[in-house]
């Protein structure tokens, strides 16, 4: 009896979520305030707070092979001395704070959130009983959700093939919805600032890449006008995602394979972001997800237009859950965001910044990077992210070597 | 909120106990930072700890540079094999910017260069020969270089440092040598304010 009583209690109560937060969305609504205060409960209970201690040691710090540069200079015993030097100074530098792989490990809370750290018997059993819930409750309720996302993005993609004439308002509405859809069910909890900063116009708007789904957590904001997304053609489960979701909201392709298109795609992205009709492009300049310890190298390609830029700084609360991608494949990071409490991200609009005459695209593609980073509160890394790969660290040390020979080359083609 | 890290420093010279003030917030992040080094939870830091730092593993000179970390964390007659994180606080606290107010300060001028002596002496003998620049040039540039050039580079290098011409550098002449670097530029990390 007590179980068919419990087993009623959790299916309806699953129900009525899961129809109350879709009808709330739907009609672009939502449940205000409702998922913060249950948050701050959680946190009551478990006596936790962020832990800012954790964050990396602020200081200016170059790539190794910019520390050598300057040290070409004087006879070969000083030159050789300089870059023993710099090469010191970076060793301790990287011994307090390392910069290559610091944008790609999973931070101590993620963890602690599959397993209890605790030893007291209470905080344990709290722990497990967490689990139980997000396991049971929680992750069924996504699940539930995610299955109606799908359902819903098929739908609309095939409406809107059907009817080519469709308002811009409405294709708004079914992007917008379905990201925010899409939002619920991985469990993430957003909040946006300086929303006089957001983009009202046609540019290049940039943010920092947390996940795969950052797209989706930022289109959710979406008013008067949309983004422009840039897509990859990726396999898996996100290819549905990207092939509906690429009929909702204008989207430019970029084939990753195609190292020669890439000079004409950028190009392209340029010309179309400096026509006064179309939405800002979304981009995110650092080519790889990171754990928004740092903020990685951008990669300079789109920084050489007259376009406006939009920054939007990415920064997440983890001890709710990470959404750091770190998984090798889309689906088991999935299922391990769903049976977090929570993916908590705010989103803030930083101020438009464009590109000074004659300045050229590496430096401006920094000052963007430093806007974000120095907003976060995080290093600007002196470092590309392919560098997370063991392959290019090695390529790279043989190029640091190359750099530094070629600081006796001079000397030694004198000296024979 | 600041308090004082003291901690005792024993020179060959100077037997005083030098005081470093540090900011409480960076002591907690180098703190974090010293666990998150640690590996294994052993509540120290071996060798391999800090060679497993992928930006330090791509320095060329990256096992000199942890050999003389845990040289001077003890006395520099014998080096550590392990480091606690007083050690570890305090090996870092000689890259401080100098703080000219201070005369014994741990981050003297001295100091920093006897890190980068003891970096390039490989057997420790108080003096760096002719063959120990030889081995440290060739991690430097690897195969870009051949042999032969290789060996004029390092005894130029020789030449232009060694005042007593017996063919080997002490840390007087080291320092000699040195007089024309910027050493505060060169060697000077803020992370401790």
């Amino acid at each position: 009896m007590i179980l068919s009583l419990l087993y009623s209690i959790y299916y309806y109560s699953l129900l009525f979520i899961f129809s109350t937060t879709v009808l709330l969305i739907i009609c672009r609504s939502g449940w205000g305030p409702i998922p913060r205060l249950l948050l701050s409960l959680l946190d009551k209970i478990n006596g936790r707070k962020d832990v800012e201690e954790e964050a990396p040691i602020l200081f200016d710090k170059k790539n190794l092979i910019s520390e050598i540069s300057e040290d070409g200079e004087g006879k070969d015993g000083e030159k050789m001395m300089a870059i023993g030097l710099s090469l010191m100074k970076n060793g301790i530098a990287s011994i307090v704070r390392d910069d290559m792989m610091l944008g790609f490990r999973h931070p101590p809370s993620a963890l602690a959130l599959l397993k209890s750290k605790s030893n007291v018997l209470s905080k344990q059993i709290l722990h497990y009983l967490g689990l139980l819930f997000r396991v049971t409750f929680l992750f069924p309720l996504r699940v539930l959700l995610m299955t109606f996302t799908l359902f819903f993005l098929t739908g609309t993609a095939v409406i809107v093939l059907i009817h080519p004439g469709l308002s811009r308002k409405t294709m708004l509405y079914f992007g917008v919805t379905f990201a925010r859809l899409f939002n619920v069910s991985t469990g993430l909890i957003l909040d946006f600032y300086n929303k006089e900063h957001r983009p009202k116009s046609s540019g290049l708007a940039m943010a920092n890449h947390l996940t795969a789904n950052d797209i989706m957590t930022i289109y959710s904001d979406c008013e008067e006008i949309g983004y422009t997304a840039t897509g990859q053609s990726h396999g898996g489960f996100i290819y549905p995602l990207e092939a509906f979701g690429g009929k909702l909201t204008p989207t430019l392709w970029l084939d990753r394979a195609c190292n020669k298109d890439r000079a004409s795609f950028q190009k392209q992205v340029l010309d179309y972001a400096s026509q006064p009709s179309t939405y800002p492009v979304l981009i995110f300049p650092e080519g790889f997800c990171s754990n928004n310890q740092t903020v990685l190298q951008f990669r300079k390609g789109l920084f050489g237009g007259d376009v406006p830029i939009y920054p939007l700084a990415l920064k997440q609360l983890t001890r709710f859950g990470d959404s750091f991608w770190l998984e090798d494949t889309y689906l088991p990071y999935l299922l391990r965001c769903m049976i977090s409490w929570a993916l908590v991200i705010e989103i803030t609009y930083l101020p438009e910044m464009r590109r000074e005459e004659n300045e050229a695209s590496e430096v401006f593609a920094k000052r963007v990077q430093n806007a974000i980073s120095s907003f976060l509160e995080r290093p600007s890394s002196p470092y590309d992210g392919a560098l997370k790969r063991p392959a290019d660290r090695l390529l790279y040390a043989e190029k640091l070597k190359r750099a530094i020979s070629r600081h006796f080359e001079s000397q030694i083609d004198s000296s024979e | 909120m600041q308090f004082l890290f003291d901690c005792d420093c024993t020179q060959e010279m100077n037997k005083s106990t030098n005081i470093i003030a540090v900011n409480r917030n960076q002591i907690v992040r180098l703190y974090s930072r010293f666990l998150s080094l640690d590996k294994k939870g052993q509540g120290f830091l071996e060798r391999e700890d800090l060679m497993n730092v992928p930006e330090l593993a791509v320095n060329p000179l990256g096992d000199r540079i942890v050999d003389a970390f845990f040289t001077l964390a003890g006395d520099e007659l014998e080096s550590e094999k392990r480091l606690n994180f007083r050690q570890f606080v305090r090996v870092l606290a000689f890259f401080q910017p100098i703080d000219r107010s201070k005369k014994n300060s741990l981050n003297g001028r001295t100091d920093k260069l006897k890190f980068a002596f003891i970096m390039y002496d490989l057997n420790k003998n108080g003096y760096i020969t002719r063959e120990e620049f030889k081995v440290i040039l060739n991690s430097m540039v690897g195969a870009n270089i051949t042999t032969d050039q290789l060996d004029k580079i390092a005894d130029r290098t020789i030449e232009e440092a060694d005042v007593d011409h017996d063919g080997r550098i002490s840390f007087d002449e080291f320092c000699k040598a040195m007089e024309k670097t910027d050493i505060e530029e060169k060697m000077s990390i803020r992370f401790l304010n």
